[in-house]
């Protein structure tokens, strides 16, 4: 026999449906709004001076160059810190410790617990351990009597960030490193390969797509934070380039945070804040949409 | 050729017999308390192809693969008992598991080509050993895709993927890259029970050709399999040794009754 469905189940069915799609429309129209209001009032900002100069006028003419330089200058030190530490780790749990293992359950904890940790507080750690106690103790070592590696640098505030994103890289990469199939591990095995073999030759070329697009999602939450870099390394205005790791450096966020609220002229500089945010902003979207771009790739069985 | 005739073999914790390539002796293996192979020895004649034939989770592929330590890699799995090649004590602490694996090579049940090109594929094993000579890897990868009777279907696309092969090819091809590393023993687990009858016959046709130059284990479901290619057959029970003769004498005159009983097809 048929069973037709009860007319009330029918109608909260709709209504279910409806409220889901209402609660979609919420977040479209949330992004919806804050991108165009960054763009109606940022974009007639950005010309080839904007992105090519230093601020002036206190910041409130000129361009932003400086900023997008450090930021690009502390992504690329933070991804070559983070990298080999991250993937090494996901090596190891992926393909070396047994399920069992204490020690990989307990890096595994390590690492969700890491994750969640809030960003200011490794500003906060990365001012004490890089700065206070790494720094410190490498100026006593040599004898420097002012500080020369015991102050904020674009080294301190690279590693810091690269210890906030080693969550998302860990797991990405271990991740990927278990979609590789257990027949290519044996095959390899059984070809006389050992386990530093195979994971050289069949782990990692199966995974690099995967432990790619961990890093990217990295780089772009990397490259939008703050707050760790707030006390390890940003400057508010520093119209020179940094050449050396011990020096500091501008932020494209640290600089909307600038402008906001230490700008001596808050309306003068809302155009510029505005830019700036455009250009965070299209930056962070951009890594994302590469991501996704490699992850698709993948799926599309790129993995050669 | 050779007939190992007992049924069982003689328990001895020595090397193997001058026409056994390998040889097990009192073999044990275990998944965790769970026993998969019950105490089996076994010897397995040179240049010549073993079956291993018995209904489902009869333990003849733990056995297979015990035989180069692949269990090593899976967590859990413990193996007792002396297993020789020639006159290497395989589970011995000083030998090595890579050199074990390069003298017995292996081929799966689900051919697994890695998703590199078809060259790359063969040519696998013989960078692993640190082979550079670009001359000597086109040769040797030219002579192992002949033997494996794959090299007129892909000599004009040796740089292109190997998942592009069909069914069939693939598990040439994994034979291929075994043949590559110069094994002495190939181990087979069940190399056809994914393929067609047409590729199946083909592989069938190179275990045949394969034995003059190398020993063959294979692991089958198939009891015409076993018959048409191998030329001893063991028969395996719930992780025993039932019976374990030449091909012919074990189906056509099986000793034991759960043989017989099989081969006729009243299980399994």
């Amino acid at each position: 026999m048929l069973c037709k469905a009860h007319p009330r189940a029918k109608s909260s069915n709709l209504a279910f449906h409806g409220l889901t799609a209402l609660a979609v429309l919420i977040i479209l129209a949330f992004l919806g709004i804050l991108l165009g209001h960054v763009l109606a009032h940022g974009s007639g900002r950005i010309s080839v001076e904007f992105l090519t100069a230093s601020p002036t006028g206190g910041m409130t003419a000129g361009g932003i160059f400086p900023a997008i330089y450090g930021t690009a200058l502390l992504t690329i030190l933070m991804t070559i810190a983070v990298t080999p530490v991250g993937v090494a780790t996901a090596i190891y749990l992926s393909e070396y410790a047994s399920k069992s293992s204490r020690l990989a359950q307990f890096v595994r904890a390590a690492v969700n617990n890491l994750a969640g940790v809030p960003s200011v507080v490794f500003g906060l750690f990365g001012l004490g351990f890089f700065i206070l106690f790494l720094g410190g103790a490498m100026d006593r070592a040599i004898g420097a009597e002012t500080p020369i590696w015991g102050r904020p640098s674009i080294l301190w505030a690279a590693l810091t960030l690269s210890v906030l994103t080693l969550p998302v890289v860990i797991v990405t990469a271990e991740e990927a490193m278990k979609t590789v199939p257990r027949e290519l591990r044996e095959a390899s095995h059984g070809l006389g390969a050992t386990r530093f073999q195979t994971v050289l030759h069949v782990v990692l070329p199966g995974a690099r797509a995967g432990i790619l697009t961990g890093l990217i999602l990295a780089i772009s939450r990397g490259a939008g934070e703050v707050a760790p870099i707030l006390f390890t390394g940003a400057a508010n205005f520093l119209p020179r380039l940094p050449t050396d790791p011990r020096d500091m450096f501008m932020h494209l966020g640290y600089h909307v945070y600038a402008l906001a609220t230490q700008s001596p002229n808050v309306d003068a500089a809302r155009p510029v804040l505005f830019g700036t945010v455009l250009v965070l902003l299209t930056l962070t979207f951009a890594l994302n949409f590469v991501a996704i771009l490699i992850r698709s790739r993948l799926r599309a069985g790129g993995n050669r | 050729m050779t007939e190992p005739s007992h049924a069982v073999p003689p328990i001895s914790p020595e090397p193997a017999h001058s026409r056994d390539k390998m040889r097990c002796a009192s073999v044990s293996v275990y998944y965790g308390s769970k026993q998969a192979i019950k105490s089996v020895s076994i010897g397995l004649p040179e240049h010549s192809v073993t079956a291993f034939i018995g209904p489902s989770g009869c333990g003849k592929s733990t056995l297979l693969r015990a035989l180069n330590r692949m269990h090593d890699t899976v967590e859990h799995a413990r193996v007792e008992g002396k297993v020789w090649l020639e006159d290497t004590d395989v589970y011995a602490p000083e030998t090595d598991p890579v050199d074990v694996r390069r003298r017995v090579g292996m081929v799966f049940q689900k051919s697994n080509p890695f998703p590199k090109s078809i060259f790359e594929n063969v040519a696998f094993g013989l960078r692993l050993a640190g082979n550079r000579d670009k001359a000597l890897l086109a040769e040797r990868v030219e002579s192992c895709l002949r033997s494996a009777a794959l090299w007129e279907e892909v000599k004009d696309r040796l740089d292109s993927s190997a998942l592009g092969l069909s069914g069939g090819q693939q598990q040439r091809l994994c034979i291929a890259r075994a043949l590559a590393v110069q094994p002495e023993v190939i181990l087979m687990d069940e190399p056809a029970s994914a393929l067609d009858p047409i590729a199946t016959a083909s592989i069938e046709q190179l275990v045949v050709e394969l034995k003059r130059d190398y020993t063959i284990v294979i692991v089958t479901h198939s009891m015409q399999q076993a018959r048409r290619v191998s030329d001893n057959t063991a028969f395996f029970y719930l992780g025993d040794l039932v019976e374990f003769g030449p091909t012919q004498q074990i189906f056509e005159a099986p000793k034991e009754k759960r043989t017989e009983d099989y081969i006729l097809g009243r299980f399994g």
